[in-house]
């Protein structure tokens, strides 16, 4: 039992993580070639596995922002970052730290809090905690999902030669 | 859709294999949530919250729908898996028509989901994504403490 966290909270940064995990166990089956091979059609933030991965970890450090401003915490820059692939493991397990810190430091942010607290987004959508976290999961499903497809395709390509 | 799919379908492959005792067992007498009682309560909340997201976007898109009033279906663990795909499919023709949306057209689409709360189409789906995986994760840690106990 020891391995669940605790509260709502504890239940949003539980299934981050495991969403962040199965991202992960994804990207080990990805070659290099695969890494950087560019898919045209796609939006130019998601032309290649490593440009969606660079993007999704800008936006898990993007969505912690938001929260550690709306509660007056220290907040680090955010950088974009062009992350090799030996590495990404490793900055997703860094990014996944600096969300859990905002919910297991000294700040006690109260279940109540998570849906009063409202802001504004880059994109002019109001969120309240809960439903930004609740968007930062689906965010890392949603890629998941896109780099499957992509190695789908990739997989699809090579067997027609 | 397909990560809420996904998310129902780990979901069914746990809760279709708990025995019947366990699925009815009361787990936590204290708590004030009547849908967090056993797995059976939080599984006739899951498939009654899933008919509301969906009853709210056929609201804005004014499509036909039963009201679901407050009362939870009672559902026996033997139907649980059907009754999942039952939800799922009524999502899915609900969002018939709809697969080719942009961001953007979603972002204007604003649904009531309780009192003095709305959200936009996307904010709706990722509840009803996220809401199916904070009960699995509860599951899991109810199984748990029965194979503790056991």
């Amino acid at each position: 039992m020891e391995e669940y966290r605790k509260g709502a909270t504890g239940a949003l940064l539980d299934e981050y993580e495991k969403a962040l995990f199965e991202l992960k166990s994804v990207l080990q089956t990805v070659g290099a070639g695969e890494y950087s091979q560019i898919v045209e059609g796609e939006s130019d933030h998601c032309r290649s596995i490593q440009i969606i991965m660079n993007h999704v970890v800008r936006a898990g450090y993007g969505y912690s922002k938001y929260i550690r401003d709306a509660l007056s915490m220290d907040v680090l820059p955010i950088e974009g970052k062009q992350i090799p692939q030996a590495e990404i493991g490793g900055e997703l397990d860094k990014m996944f730290a600096y969300t859990a810190a905002i919910f297991e430091g000294e700040r006690q942010i109260a279940d109540e809090e998570m849906e009063t607290i409202f802001f504004k987004t880059r994109w002019e959508v109001t969120y309240n905690i809960d439903q930004l976290f609740e968007h930062a999961i689906v965010h890392v499903l949603r890629h998941r999902r896109q780099i499957k497809k992509f190695l789908l395709k990739f997989q699809d390509s090579e067997n027609q030669f | 859709m397909d990560e809420y799919e996904r998310a129902a379908i780990e979901l069914k492959s746990i809760v279709e294999n708990v025995g019947e005792d366990d699925y009815t067992r009361i787990v936590d007498t204290e708590t004030k949530d009547e849908d967090c009682r056993s797995i059976q309560t939080m599984m006739n909340h899951v498939v009654h919250a899933g008919y509301g997201y969906a009853n709210g976007i056929r609201r804005k898109f004014s499509i036909p729908h039963e009201p679901l009033g407050r009362e939870r279906k009672q559902i026996p663990p033997s139907e649980i898996g059907d009754e999942i795909d039952k939800v799922l499919a009524y999502t899915v023709e609900t969002l018939d028509g709809k697969w080719e949306m942009s961001y953007a057209e979603m972002e204007e689409i604003i649904i009531m989901r309780k009192e003095n709360f709305s959200e936009n189409i996307e904010q709706l789906l990722e509840h009803a994504i996220v809401h199916i995986l904070r009960h699995r994760r509860q599951i899991d840690k109810f199984l748990l403490k029965f194979g503790a106990e056991n």
